[in-house]
């Protein structure tokens, strides 16, 4: 079943009469999830991600716009005539009644023409609990489980009833990292054999990486991104998704360009032709205003920003150039002693086996620290002071500093 | 933790509660079972130097008394309905009163208000309604006016005056009048227990039976009852604790005749009798029926313990 959200939008009126500071939890939400695929909706909390959840379950209405199940407008109905299966974060099983009853509660709810003998409620319930590999545990309570096991118990019972579409609310949140990865590969598994149309919610970047056919990544009651994993890590539209995704997180660097020409302190670091640098600065930099630039800075993005702009008009011509965000992945770094042209302090190298993560700084990084990955056979020093990197192009990002957007060059 | 020298001083700060229940809880009780083992017992001849025969005249002698039977069956009667009365209302109002949200608070405070009263002044008030206080004109059953609020509702609805307290008044009326005092009295603190426990009921069970298509009805049974359980127990068992303890409230409507003009004791109850005997100087008798009172209220607590073993879900 394709779920397709319009204009969805979600606000929470104020309690504070006087005051008018309505929250918005969901802004505007157009996508649509294909017929029988996982999706992972993915941000930070308070991002507007659960609110997006039970809106598609029902739970919760949206202020305004529609939801659409195939060409069914669902967006008046209550949830139990949308045929959605919800899976609480805290599984919410009923912890009076065993696992039998818990997943055939929802099969006795059934009435008219749906009504089913207790035969087949049984069969049912059976055939879904050996689906989740549950079926040796019926008769025992909630309690008597694990948190693995009680998960698989909520999937059955969301499962049973055949539900056009599953829903699933931060489904690991609660298990050990162990179980974690074995439960995100089982809900794999069952979204594959039952080929029901899956959204799940999660602020785990890997998690919703490594499952989902497509993420949403969502900040502030506003989609970022929809992609494919894959896709969005390669190709994040702005700093935010470029640093919400990947482990070790992207490093973040301050520094400008200047004749298609990526600097990070003095270092040139990279030639960024055709990159198509957002007019304004270019104006701003023409004129060689030094007060228009640093009060532009300065209510965007605060006072240390204002004192590193400042700083770049010291060098002859003025202007240093166009400053920028830099995002480089760990894994796009080169060590290169002889010509690498970023030039950093080197703290300390952890070796990994095939990999080492190699832990240098830079006065220029956003952090200060810097984690790139490094194959073990680089012939890295790692007695020396510093470490010289050249990057790889596909692995480096620039992004507005203003508006924090993607800027674009060709990569060779 | 528990080296001696430490616990001579936990044992220190124990003492003054230890002496306290030593002599106000615990010698109360040998006591009592002494004076119920010695045959007609009575502490003031005692103390002249009386002695008694060690038997189990006591209790033979309260079990075939008329007036204590009398008592056992008031009491009896007064707990098997108001408990069960009082808790489903209790429950009903609860769970109402937990899913209204404008004048929630409101209507929590009106439900308390009966917590917070005298029982006996409410017990006078009440007569005050069921009264009637009006003339009897001809035969004396027969009521032409009367001043009771009670009446004159009913009058409303064309139903004749009832004489529910008065001289005259039949039993069945005045258990009526009783069971309606008791079940309004034990309304407030079982509504209290029971919405803080519906309260502490995480609502993602809510949300997942509506996901399902849960009727309300199904959710009240299936999920509510049970996950109430142990707060429906607590507030049952309190109350046929309670219930077999009732006195003040026949007290404070029928004053402390314990019945109508021309039926006194007829409404007496076991704590009744048990005061009774003591103010006649009966002690071996009022010992016997505390003790047989204490063995009543410890069978139905076991039964009742041992049904929401069963039934209860913790």
């Amino acid at each position: 079943m394709k779920v397709e959200l319009q204009n969805v939008t979600r606000i929470f009126p104020s309690r504070n009469k006087r005051e008018k500071n309505d929250v918005v939890a969901v802004n505007n939400f157009t996508f649509e999830i294909p017929d029988g695929k996982l999706i992972g909706l993915l941000g930070p909390s308070g991002c507007g991600k659960s609110t997006t959840l039970y809106m598609i379950s029902g739970l919760q209405r949206p202020t305004s716009g529609r939801i659409f199940f195939g060409e069914d407008d669902v967006t008046d109905l209550a949830p139990e005539n949308r045929g959605v299966g919800l899976v609480f974060q805290n599984y919410a099983l009923y912890p009076h009644m065993t696992v039998k009853q818990n997943i055939l509660f929802p099969l006795q709810n059934l009435k008219g023409e749906d009504k089913m003998t207790k035969e087949d409620m049984l069969e049912r319930a059976y055939n879904v609990a050996r689906l989740v590999q549950i079926d040796e545990l019926m008769e025992r309570k909630p309690s008597e489980l694990s948190g693995g096991q009680q998960q698989r118990v909520a999937i059955a019972r969301a499962l049973v009833k055949m539900p056009r579409v599953l829903l699933l609310d931060e489904p690991l949140s609660n298990l050990d990292a162990r179980l974690r990865l074995q439960t995100r590969e089982e809900i794999r598994r069952i979204q594959r054999e039952t080929q029901i149309t899956t959204v799940f919610v999660t602020h785990d970047q890997e998690e919703a990486m490594s499952i989902s056919d497509t993420i949403v990544v969502m900040k502030l009651g506003v989609i970022q991104q929809i992609g494919k994993p894959q896709d969005v890590y390669d190709n994040p539209t702005n700093l935010f998704v470029a640093k919400f995704l990947g482990t070790p997180p992207i490093n973040i660097f301050k520094g400008y360009v200047r004749n298609e020409m990526l600097y990070i302190g003095d270092d040139p670091i990279m030639s960024v032709p055709g990159i198509q640098l957002p007019e304004k600065k270019v104006k701003v930099e023409q004129q060689d205003n030094q007060e228009n630039i640093s009060t532009e800075h300065n209510t965007a993005n605060g006072q240390a920003v204002d004192s590193q702009t400042a700083e770049y008009k010291t060098v002859e011509d003025g202007v240093k150039g166009h400053p920028v965000y830099i995002g480089i992945r760990p894994e796009g770094f080169i060590v290169d002693e002889q010509n690498g042209p970023l030039h950093c302090h080197l703290n300390n190298v952890e070796v990994m086996g095939r990999d080492m993560t190699v832990v240098s700084s830079n006065s220029d990084s956003e952090s200060g620290i810097i984690r790139s990955i490094i194959n073990s056979d680089s012939g890295l020093d790692r007695q020396a002071e510093t470490v010289r990197y050249s990057l790889k192009p596909h692995k480096v990002f620039i992004f507005d500093l203003d508006t924090e957007e993607r800027i674009l060059f060709e990569v060779k | 933790m528990y080296d001696t020298k430490r616990q001579w001083k936990a044992w220190l700060y124990l003492l003054p509660m230890l002496v306290l229940l030593a002599v106000f809880t615990i010698w109360p009780i040998i006591n009592t079972v002494r004076m119920s083992m010695l045959e007609k017992y009575q502490a003031l001849a005692a103390a002249g130097g009386k002695t008694f025969e060690v038997s189990f005249y006591n209790f033979k002698d309260v079990l075939s008394y008329n007036k204590f039977l009398t008592c056992l069956k008031n009491t009896m009667i007064l707990c098997v309905v108001t408990v069960p009365v009082s808790s489903i209302l209790a429950l009903l109002i609860a769970v109402f009163l937990n899913s209204i949200r404008p004048l929630k608070r409101v209507l929590q405070t009106i439900f308390f208000l009966p917590y917070v009263t005298n029982s006996i002044a409410i017990g006078m008030v009440f007569a005050a309604m069921f009264n009637i206080v009006g003339s009897f004109h001809g035969t004396p059953n027969q009521i032409i006016e009367t001043a009771g609020i009670i009446n004159n509702m009913l009058g409303v609805f064309g139903i004749e005056p009832i004489n529910w307290i008065n001289p005259g008044s039949t039993y069945g009326a005045n258990i009526t009048v009783l069971v309606i005092y008791i079940v309004w009295n034990a309304l407030p603190f079982k509504i209290l227990i029971l919405l803080g426990g519906l309260q502490g009921i995480n609502k993602q069970y809510y949300d997942a039976a509506k996901v399902d298509g849960t009727p309300r009805k199904r959710i009240f049974t299936r999920i509510t009852v049970p996950l109430l359980s142990p707060m429906i127990a607590y507030v049952v068992i309190t109350g046929f604790i309670g219930g077999f303890k009732e006195y003040t409230s026949i007290v404070g409507i029928f004053g402390e005749d314990m019945g109508p003009a021309g039926a006194s004791k007829r409404l007496n109850t076991m704590v009744g009798f048990i005061y009774d005997a003591l103010e006649n100087g009966r002690q071996g008798r009022a010992s016997a029926a505390a003790l047989i009172l204490f063995a009543i209220i410890l069978v139905v607590t076991l039964i009742n313990l041992y049904v929401s073993k069963k039934r209860v879900h913790y």
